[in-house]
């Protein structure tokens, strides 16, 4: 027998496979769409301009900038950082009023602002003249790549500051349109004392003192009329002030007098949004909005104010009304997509608000809820429906069928497409008709690989509408093609009674051609009375169990559409997202990151819980920046007070440690940097950036050169190379590893690696303030160090290291450290980089390791801390999500796991496995195994394929009379028999992607696929034990049509009866097919049995009923009244001969002799309506399993007498895809995304 | 002049605020300073006709317990609906009869001159029960030193009046409070509208029921031709503060911006 890990288990690694997948991507951004590649944009920061010499002027340092900033802006090539947004951060980088001038404090601004570019310069004051110097800094190449310089009267500073836009523009290459050089010639004002005034307000705003900042705008805007700016700029800090009516009129004012001018557009949209947020009078906010959204040409006022008139409208229940103001927002991106002038070539000004890139980004937000009011719209038969939203389908139960070539029709979003990775993804929502609701879809997709490996693949997935966070692991159903020969896949989906009225289909591929996608969509009316039995609840004796769900914490979900994880974010870089703490009064505090490290800024959220199972709701800490906030810790201290450790961007200077306090558990102390790097030794390479200085100074003229700032800067930055020089730029994904715990001389220890110098360091303090080094110890790659201090006082650090090694590192002190390194030993591997470690200290004096990695998930560990190598091993119920842990007064642990879209509180005591009864199999073994038993001492056993556990999916189950277990993955086949375990896929020659039905018949194992568009099947000759060689062979069924549809053994060792959806029934064997059937009516075959002593075939259809065979003749069965009037789901003939009969919504129909008898739930003690597949027990009666289109509860046992439902300890079971019953009586159900389960009934054969 | 003229708007702002005095305690006399006489001849010096008692008016604030201002509003109102200036009323009036209106224990009049650069001011201080003279002082000075020419006489009447029981005035909650509205009033005085609003509106932001710095800021506003910002400060005024000594005023002023708005 093969063992896994032998071939090349492509089958087995789909999930791995999406992660490589990504990991193929663009290093920093995921996909981009070629086109969009094509026309990005260049990002520009600029810095306030310092003076030359002197004290300068504060109004002419922001002014020149700011001016600058808005002619800029006037060029579509170019996305400027707003004067707003540069300004805080600005603030955290702490640079002050009159920011030291020099490439350094750029370099540190363009990180923060993530920029191309970022401007900066100096100017000199001298009488009434004034010269100015911009310097510009290629933040990829790390240098200044170019100069410029003016000179002129002060009164003309306007066209100076034109000049200079002209000058930079030119020399980066940007041909400028007649209208962007006309926008940069405009002039908002030529009084320079109304550009003074304006520039003081600016300023005093910019400090906070709003009402000294109101009286220079408006001193402005009486110096010049004219002044929009000055008006706009009065409105905005009336809001700040809290004087919304002043605001609101000042806004109206402005509008009314230029409703023309930009300003005067953005007047009425903030008049929209003061009468929104502020004023709550939506009557007159959607009149404003409305008033906006009218104007023509389009421009980002217009935009912003359709999506937020959509957002009143639609929360007021005017759906279409609502619907055509999204429509406005969808259409412009569409149109602008297909001619890009609409925006380059726009006629209006830029605004300093509200700009293109963020008013077309709307669209996607749009687009989202255009599908829920057209879905809302349809099922209120709300008369003639407005045109269907682009890349949405209405399918009718006349046509429920969805198809096009791949990319034809148009998609939600713009497509992603990706020259360099070949990646292709589409995004399209299908809306049911009214009276409809869809229960499952049947998909199909037609393509081939064109670069063949396990790290490629195509794929069409139905997800939820919207999408959730992370659709890598939340879908509804998927089919992948993962093979180089053209292919046509089907599969068949229910959505287990969670019907839908609205969902989601993607299509994606990378290294691959699709031809063609389609859909079917199995739809039931809405208005029939659907017999849906209660919800079970899963069985709760209060018992402590494994994994127990504590509690749950539900994320802020801040946008529509915005939620969904880029492709990258879900499988690359560690996701070091949550910390948990005790609050030191029983309670809990949780501490969440939201947002993306390539994406929105990452900021922190806390939650609290008085008793770990109610949380309040999430709230961002007052702590965040305006940049990255990220790996939180959270220690509480012996004095009660709950510090907070986290690490920032904020300073431009890479990842750094920060800290906050909270003593009353309510409000948060300043943020206060740990010094870390005054801890870290100089690096002996002087490759530093301080070569910038040098580079800047060379292109300057020897006049300009001699004098101060330029070559004093770089002398500066020559000077400080050894102490302050900026870090080396680094991906952001490079994060800072750190640890900190408070000892129990109340001394506070952070343990740190300094990538830079290749060490570990350890520092300490005694009040978390002020810090002394303790030691720094050479080392490779540290990764998710994290500290503890065991019983008997000694410092532990464990960490995972390059080369599969785990760190376990000692000291009696913190400063004298013993380095220890143990291979990693885990069945299941631990690849780097880790997303948590977690150590604690237990009363055995063992320790616990907990670590969590980004393939594997979460693992855990007991071991001596000076003995042997922790042998880790995985902790049930977690997977691949960030986590945190906290132990809890009972000596549990709290795990918070981050689960999708939210996040849950598990308690564990032990973390192995479920609990009680654990017997698992060798940890080497490569199936996972967890076992437990329910009340009524039935014992289950869970198993799933460790190289599956993303989605253990199983899409069918067989059994063989020697024992041998058989199941379907998506694209290939497992079996187990004992200790053996042998898996294989379609790209090693299985005859197809997603087995259906598996029949083990004595001595052949038979697969079949019901969405095969031919009569085949495949199979394997087995025997016992060792003498297993498997070599898969494929038979055609001669004269039959369809599909195999339905398959059974025959009475003979290695017979097979199969049933096509054309109405032929076939006898097979290895070597032949010796007898074939047709039905009358060629109905759909959905279900066979034979009864073995007689050799009788029953063959049961959707719609013609119960067929029988027997010899050569077979005809159709009649029963008394309606017996058989619906869908025929199953059949079963059970151990006395009795023929079951499953029919759709109807229970089930048992004939004994000639006597049928119909059971229901309501004439019998059958518990569910709708029932899937049968399985005859041993000893009598059926095992079921319920139909894929109603909701599961629990594996159900009927034998006309007694029914009754099991499942599994603690939960229901979900999902269930397929049932068989082995010679031991033994139940073995397969779940669509909970793996393999086997249900030992109390007193079944062992 | 304009030196005079900001100095002067800078102590108004005293008036608008004298501060009560303890319940229970007992109260500081009180004193009404009618305008002064311009004898210069000359009308550049209007202004000093109410500036120059103002100014008398906010240094005498600075000895509590000896005398606190009263305001004028209620006499500015008789004489307005009597069409009479200031100086047809008084002279009109007995001195008995206006500390009645005005509620004030003593009244000052007076008149200034010029004598070359330098202003001369003189002071009279009558007891209203009695009609009595109580004091008189006189004072000159360059005119650009009109504040320390008005400290002076305003320590000369302080030191003259009877000695009272000192009465225990309240530590004002907010000193700044005080500074800003002599502030704001200062630049209004002095036409700057632009500075006077953000004052008023720094006062409001600490204390929203200072309905003296309402009412300025609504006028600062109107002065500075924001006229639709002048009227909702009014309106918030009257709402909030019905019965204010300023508010027939208000009432006035928010009648007339009303009209404007309606005949545009």
């Amino acid at each position: 027998m093969r063992r896994i890990g032998a071939p090349r288990l492509a089958f087995m690694l789909c999930a791995i496979a999406m992660i490589q997948v990504a990991l193929a991507a663009p290093a920093v951004a995921g996909p981009k769409p070629a086109a969009e590649a094509r026309a990005t944009p260049t990002t520009v920061a600029v810095m306030p301009f310092v003076p030359r010499s002197g004290q300068g002027q504060a109004w002419l340092s922001k002014g020149l900038a700011d001016l600058l900033i808005q002619d800029l802006a006037q060029v579509k090539s170019l996305v400027l950082v707003s004067r707003e947004q540069a300004q805080v951060f600005a603030r955290e980088l702490q640079l002050g009023d009159s920011p030291l001038f020099g490439p350094e404090t750029a370099l540190r601004m363009g990180r923060v602002t993530k920029v191309d570019r970022v401007l900066y310069g100096h100017y000199a004051l001298t009488g009434e003249r004034i010269a100015i110097t911009i310097f510009v800094l290629d933040m990829v190449r790390q240098e200044v790549i170019q100069r410029e310089e003016v000179e002129g009267p002060l009164r003309d500073l306007r066209p100076l500051l034109q000049k200079l836009a002209l000058q930079f523009t030119g020399r980066q290459g940007i041909e400028l349109s007649e209208t962007e050089r006309a926008k940069i010639r405009f002039e908002t004002t030529d009084s320079i004392t109304a550009t003074r005034h304006f520039y003081e307000g600016l300023h005093l705003y910019d400090q906070g003192r709003h009402a000294d900042a109101l009286g220079e705008f408006a001193a402005a805007a009486k110096q010049d009329p004219r002044y929009r700016e000055a008006q706009l700029w009065m409105g905005k800090v009336f809001e700040s002030l809290g004087s919304h009516e002043h605001a609101l009129v000042t806004y109206r004012a402005l509008y009314r007098d230029a409703p023309a001018t930009v300003e005067g557009m953005d007047g009425l949209y903030f008049a929209g949004r003061v009468l929104e947020e502020q004023l709550k009078r939506r009557a007159e906010a959607i009149d404003a909005y409305q008033a906006l959204a009218k104007l023509r040409p389009i421009t980002p006022q217009v935009l912003e104010a359709a999506f937020r008139l959509g957002v009143l409208l639609a929360e007021e229940g005017r759906d279409r009304d609502a619907y055509l103001a999204f429509r406005v927002v969808d259409d412009f991106r569409e149109r602008a997509q297909k001619d890009p002038t609409l925006v380059s070539q726009s006629r209006a000004r830029a605004s300093r608000f509200l700009a293109w890139p963020h008013a077309l980004d709307l669209h996607r937000d749009a687009v989202v809820r255009m599908v829920v009011l057209y879905q809302r719209m349809t099922h209120a038969g709300a008369g003639v429906l407005p045109p269907t939203p682009r890349g949405v389908f209405l399918v009718t139960p006349e046509r429920p069928v969805i198809g096009e070539p791949f990319g034809k029709t148009p998609a939600l979003f713009p497509p992603r497409d990706d020259e360099g990775t070949t990646w292709r993804e589409r995004h399209y929502a299908v809306v049911v008709p009214a009276g409809y609701v869809a229960t499952g879809v049947e998909m199909s997709i037609r393509g081939r690989l064109v670069v063949a490996g396990p790290h490629f693949e195509y794929a069409i997935r139905v997800l939820d509408f919207p999408m959730p966070r992370d659709p890598f692991r939340s879908w509804l159903g998927v089919i992948y093609g993962q093979t180089p020969q053209l292919a046509d896949l089907s599969k068949t989906i229910s959505f287990n009674g969670d019907d839908k009225r609205v969902f989601t289909v993607q299509v994606f591929g990378g290294q691959a051609e699709i031809e063609r996608w389609g859909l079917r969509v199995r739809l039931r009316r809405d208005t029939e009375q659907v017999r849906l039995e209660p919800a079970a609840t899963p069985e709760e004796d209060g018992s402590f169990w494994e994994g127990r769900p504590a509690g749950r914490v539900v994320p802020p979900r801040r946008v529509v559409s915005g939620w969904t994880r880029p492709l990258t974010q879900s499988f690359r870089g560690p996701q070091k997202e949550l910390a948990l703490s005790d609050d030191g009064r029983g309670g809990y505090v949780l501490v969440t990151v939201e947002g993306e490290l390539d994406g929105q800024p990452t900021d922190l959220w806390w939650s609290r819980s008085a008793d770990g199972a109610s949380w309040t709701e999430v709230a961002r800490l007052p702590i965040n920046s305006a940049s990255e906030d990220y790996n939180p810790r959270l220690v509480r201290a012996e004095d009660g007070t709950l510090w907070l450790y986290w690490i920032s961007t904020r300073r431009g200077l890479g990842w750094e440690l920060w800290a906050s306090s909270s003593r009353e558990g309510r409000s948060w102390s300043d943020p206060q940097r740990v010094p870390l790097e005054q801890f870290v030794a100089p690096p002996a390479s002087s490759s530093r950036p301080v070569s910038l200085g040098q580079r800047l100074a060379e292109q300057l003229p020897a006049s300009v050169r001699d004098r101060w700032p330029v070559n004093q800067v770089a002398q500066q930055l020559e000077d400080r190379a050894s102490s302050t020089a900026v870090a080396p730029a680094r991906p952001i994904t490079e994060l800072l590893e750190y640890d900190v715990i408070q000892d129990r001389r109340g001394r506070w220890l952070v343990g740190f690696y300094s990538r830079d110098t290749r060490e570990m360091v350890f520092i300490q303090s005694s009040d978390a303030s002020q810090w002394t080094l303790l030691s720094r110890m050479r080392s490779d790659a540290v990764m998710g160090p994290a500290l503890a201090e065991d019983r008997g006082g000694v410092f532990r650090l464990a960490a995972l290291g390059q080369g599969e090694s785990v760190y376990l590192w000692s000291s009696k002190d913190g400063a004298t450290w013993r380095a220890k390194s143990v291979p990693i030993d885990s069945p299941y591997g631990t690849p780097t980089p880790v997303h948590r470690t977690y150590l604690f200290p237990l009363s055995t004096g063992e320790m616990l390791l907990l670590v969590s990695d980004t393939v594997m998930g979460l693992q855990y560990a007991r071991f001596q801390p000076d003995g042997e190598a922790p042998k880790l091993d995985r902790v049930s119920r977690a997977a691949l999500e960030a986590f945190a842990a906290t132990p809890t007064r009972s000596g549990s642990y709290l795990v918070a796991l981050r689960q999708s879209d939210e996040i849950l509180i598990r308690e564990y005591r032990a973390f192995n496995t479920t609990g009680v009864g654990v017997k698992k199999y060798e940890r080497s073994w490569p199936i996972y195994v967890e076992e437990d038993r329910d009340r009524a001492d039935n014992r289950w056993r869970r198993m799933s394929a460790r190289a599956r556990m993303i989605v253990p999916d199983v899409t069918s189950v067989g059994v063989e009379p020697n024992g041998r277990v058989w199941w379907g993955i998506e694209s290939g086949i497992m079996a187990k028999t004992g200790e053996e375990f042998f898996a294989t896929d379609v790209s090693q020659g299985f005859f197809y992607h997603y087995v259906t039905a598996i029949k083990g018949c004595g001595g052949i194992v038979w697969f079949t696929a019901d969405h095969l568009d031919r009569a085949v099947v495949g199979y394997v000759r087995t025997g016992p034990g060792a003498s297993f060689q498997p070599r898969f062979m494929t038979r055609s069924i001669p004269g039959a049509s369809g599909a195999v549809t339905a398959a059974e053994c025959g009475p003979n060792p290695g017979e097979l009866y199969v049933g096509t959806s054309r109405g032929d029934v076939a006898r097979v064997s290895a070597a032949a097919v010796p007898s074939r059937w047709s039905l009358e009516g060629a109905p759909r075959i959905t279900a066979l049995s034979v009864e073995p002593r007689t050799a009788t075939v029953w063959v049961g259809t959707r719609d013609h009923g119960l067929f029988h065979i027997q010899g050569e003749s077979a005809r159709r069965v009649s029963a008394k009244a309606d017996v058989l009037d619906r869908e025929i789901t199953a059949l079963a003939v059970d151990s006395g001969g009795g023929l079951w009969v499953a029919l759709y919504e109807k229970g089930l129909a048992r004939k004994v002799g000639d006597q049928w008898t119909a059971f229901t739930p309501r004439n019998s003690s059958l518990p569910d309506w709708s029932i899937g597949q049968l399985a005859p027990g041993p000893g009598g009666g059926v095992w079921y399993i319920a139909h894929a289109e109603a909701r599961s509860r629990g594996i159900g046992f009927f034998d006309g007498t007694r029914g009754r439902l099991d499942n599994p300890p603690h939960t229901i079971l979900d999902r269930p895809s397929s049932i068989a019953v082995d010679a031991r009586g033994h139940v073995w159900i397969g779940t669509w995304f909970d793996g393999l389960y086997e249900l030992e009934p109390a007193g079944a054969k062992k | 002049m304009r030196a005079v003229v900001t100095a002067l708007a800078l102590v108004l702002a005293a008036l608008a605020l004298p501060p009560a005095p303890v319940a229970g305690a007992s109260a500081p006399p009180t004193m009404l300073l009618l305008p002064f006489d311009n004898a210069t001849g000359d009308p550049t010096f209007a202004a000093l006709e109410r500036g120059v008692p103002d100014l008398i008016g906010a240094m005498l604030a600075r000895h509590p317990g000896q005398v606190r201002p009263v305001e004028r509003e209620r006499l500015d109102e008789i004489a307005r609906e009597r069409s009479l200036s200031w100086q047809q009323y008084v002279s009109q009036t007995p001195l008995s009869r206006i500390g009645t209106l005005s509620q004030a224990r003593y009244i000052t009049r007076g008149s200034f001159t010029r004598a070359g650069n330098r202003l001369l001011v003189q002071v009279l201080v009558y007891e209203t029960e009695t009609t009595r003279l109580v004091t008189s002082a006189q004072g000159a000075g360059d005119a650009a030193a009109l504040v320390a020419v008005c400290e002076d006489l305003a320590g000369k009447i302080a030191r003259a009046l009877p000695a009272e029981a000192a009465a225990a005035l309240p530590a004002d909650d907010d000193p700044e409070r005080s500074l800003l509205m002599i502030e704001g009033l200062g630049y209004f005085y002095s036409a700057q509208f632009n500075k006077a609003v953000p004052a008023f509106m720094k006062i409001l932001a600490r204390h929203p029921d200072d309905g003296s710095a309402r009412y300025w800021l609504a006028r600062s506003f109107s002065e500075a031709g924001l006229r639709q910002h002048a009227v909702i400060e009014l309106r918030a005024f009257l709402r909030s503060s019905p019965d204010h000594v300023k508010a027939a005023e208000a009432r006035r002023l928010l009648g007339k911006l009303e009209e404007g708005a309606r005949s545009k």
